[in-house]
């Protein structure tokens, strides 16, 4: 093969990636809703990543003498809580929280999810044993699920991830041995085979790339339900414990003063509403972009 | 049809054992001697020894695990480590709240869901269509938590509408029904917008189908097309998510009864996770799992009565 022809052929995909990325960002962009969570969801990992810069104040520390503040206070514009924090520089921090939890619970999830699912699709023998253990998974409402597993680990922020981590596998395990399943009969992967290619380098190299439209929708729309689950566990009394600000224990926290101070609970409260709506819809929107004849809600 | 009931009830039966053995695993796993729990701070090791004599803990795993299951199979889930009461007890006498809290959510979700999801399919590309879209987005999006907060403040609490929390009456009274019906709008928004999403969609698909067109060519009525050529045949995909919600509120009671303070199986196992009472959390979380799974089974069933095709797949 002569040598330019080799480069040709080394060059050629990336550039059809490029090309199909714009592809993908041009079709996404054309969604209003999309654009405006996309808008939220840069917002949020701002937030998150600048949050001392964008924080005016320590986020748990407390002044007493500034118990309970109302939003539009010099200094406090969003005003403070009952021990005086400043509730801006808790959602900033908060923001933080729920994304790295999220980013944190997601990846967890998907690393065991993805494996599951291509050892199950791909090798039959495994297939079997691999769908019952999915399906006993499955047999737990998620939220369920969540709780004994908190209740095995102990009340922590960390133990939150691991539990959201599992609830989340059994879904992209299925989703991944579906794709797999259907990848794997084409005919490049026979080639790769009869070429000689190790099961490890085609599940990796060649079927995994393949399957990543349902897992980027997959992943996105899970980030939406891991801080909405996250938010609920810490309600609860399950995840964050006081003071960190988690937006969840924020809301729980200041139920009790709900009659005085409402927005020590409507604030944090709108923050996890935008974040999850945010992703809902771009994950919505992705999901249409990558294949407009994919459904993962059918 | 009988050989699709016969399977899944096989499978049923299979899943029921694989729930229970985790749910039974998962006292052993975590960390802590439940015996030293039962016993506390002050108990002797001879005390201590004696625990675990009679609860069997000194036995192989598989030996414990089937006592376990012979006590559950017989409705006896133990005994509380906190308060010493029967667990099956404790659980029934708080399992009617979340019942009919549950069914109540249903009920929302399905009177907003199904009707929302079939105006935005007729008035596709309306300002109802873009509303509903919109509402039923956030709707996924809300946590349920703060929505019932938010509910209290409102509607309890400013307006004096509705009691702030409690399930106290039977729901059958005025009083019952009033303090139902913020937990079930609460619980029920998030199934509601799911419902809507998809009755919308199976909707839009059916409208535009060749035997909708063909009777209206007809000259059926429009209200007859809609009514029973069109929903009869959208339902069915909307039966199956309606059927998956009311397994998922099952698990989703245990924060809104947590919110509006009622005394449900959900809240027990709050409060029995902060205790560490693993009795009482494998005692409700085999009841939910097990509501759970069998909710499915019905809904599997239904699914293949309706769509006669399902049974021979």
């Amino acid at each position: 093969m002569p040598a330019e022809t080799a480069t040709k052929e080394l060059i050629l995909p990336a550039k059809k990636k490029e090309w199909e990325i714009g592809r993908i960002f041009k079709r996404l962009i054309k969604n209003k809703a999309a654009v405006i969570g996309l808008i939220i969801i840069i917002l949020q990992i701002v937030l998150a990543v600048f949050a001392p810069a964008f924080a005016a104040h320590n986020p748990v520390k407390q002044d007493l003498s500034l118990a309970e503040l109302p939003p539009g206070t010099d200094g406090h514009w969003l005003g403070t809580d009952n021990y005086g924090r400043d509730m801006w520089s808790r959602l900033v921090y908060g923001a933080r929280i729920s994304l790295f939890v999220g980013i944190g619970a997601v990846a967890l999830g998907l690393a065991g999810g993805i494996t599951l699912g291509l050892l199950s699709g791909y090798y039959r023998k495994l297939d079997g044993i691999i769908m019952r253990f999915v399906d006993l998974l499955f047999a737990f409402p998620g939220i369920l699920l969540a709780m004994l597993i908190i209740a095995i680990l102990g009340t922590s922020l960390l133990n939150v991830v691991i539990a959201i981590s599992i609830w989340s596998i059994p879904t992209c395990a299925r989703i991944v041995r579906g794709s797999v399943l259907s990848v794997k009969k084409q005919e490049y992967i026979l080639a790769m085979k009869s070429l000689g290619a190790s099961d490890t380098r085609i599940l990796i190299k060649h079927i995994l790339p393949n399957c990543m439209a349902p897992i980027i929708v997959f992943a996105t729309m899970r980030m939406a339900t891991a801080i909405l689950s996250t938010a609920s566990l810490s309600f609860l009394g399950l995840g964050a414990q006081p003071p960190t600000p988690e937006w969840g224990a924020m809301i729980s926290a200041g139920q009790d003063f709900m009659w005085t101070s409402p927005h020590m609970i409507v604030i944090p409260g709108i923050a996890i509403m935008c974040v999850v709506f945010a992703f809902n819809v771009v994950g919505d929107a992705l999901r249409d972009a990558l294949d407009p004849g994919m459904n993962l809600e059918n | 049809m009988a050989g699709l009931i016969i399977r899944r009830v096989l499978q049923l039966i299979l899943l029921l054992l694989g729930i229970s053995f985790i749910v039974f695993l998962s006292m052993h796993i975590a960390p802590g001697d439940p015996a030293d729990i039962i016993g506390g701070p002050t108990a002797s090791k001879e005390d201590i020894e004696g625990i675990r004599e009679s609860l069997g803990l000194n036995e192989p795993l598989m030996v414990q695990y089937f006592d376990y299951l012979k006590g559950v199979i017989h409705g006896d889930f133990g005994f509380s480590f906190q308060t010493k009461e029967s667990v099956s007890e404790a659980l029934l006498s708080r399992f009617p709240n979340t019942l009919n809290l549950a069914i109540a959510s249903i009920i929302v979700a399905i009177v907003i869901g199904v009707t929302a999801g079939i105006i935005s399919a007729l008035k596709h590309n309306s300002w109802f269509d873009g509303a509903a879209t919109v509402i039923s987005l956030a709707g996924i999006s809300i946590p349920n938590f703060w929505l019932g907060a938010i509910l209290i403040l409102v509607f309890a609490v400013n307006l004096q509408w509705f009691p702030v929390g409690g399930l106290t009456e039977p729901f059958w009274t005025v009083e019952g029904m009033k303090q139902l019906i913020l937990p079930a709008i609460t619980l029920g928004t998030g199934s509601a917008a799911m419902i809507a999403r998809m009755s919308r969609s199976a909707m839009l698909e059916v409208i535009r189908a060749d035997y909708v067109r063909t009777a209206r060519a007809k000259g059926v009525k429009e209200k007859t097309v809609i009514m029973v050529h069109c929903l009869r045949n959208a339902m069915i995909p909307v039966i199956t998510v309606i059927g998956l919600n009311f397994g998922f509120l099952l698990g989703g009671t245990i924060i809104t009864e947590q919110v509006f303070a009622i005394n449900g199986v959900g809240r027990l196992m709050i409060e029995s996770i902060a205790a560490r009472d693993f009795p009482m959390v494998q005692g409700a979380v085999l009841l939910v799992a097990t509501l759970f799974v069998l909710v499915n089974l019905v809904v599997d069933i239904v699914y293949a009565l309706i769509d006669p095709r399902i049974g021979f797949e």
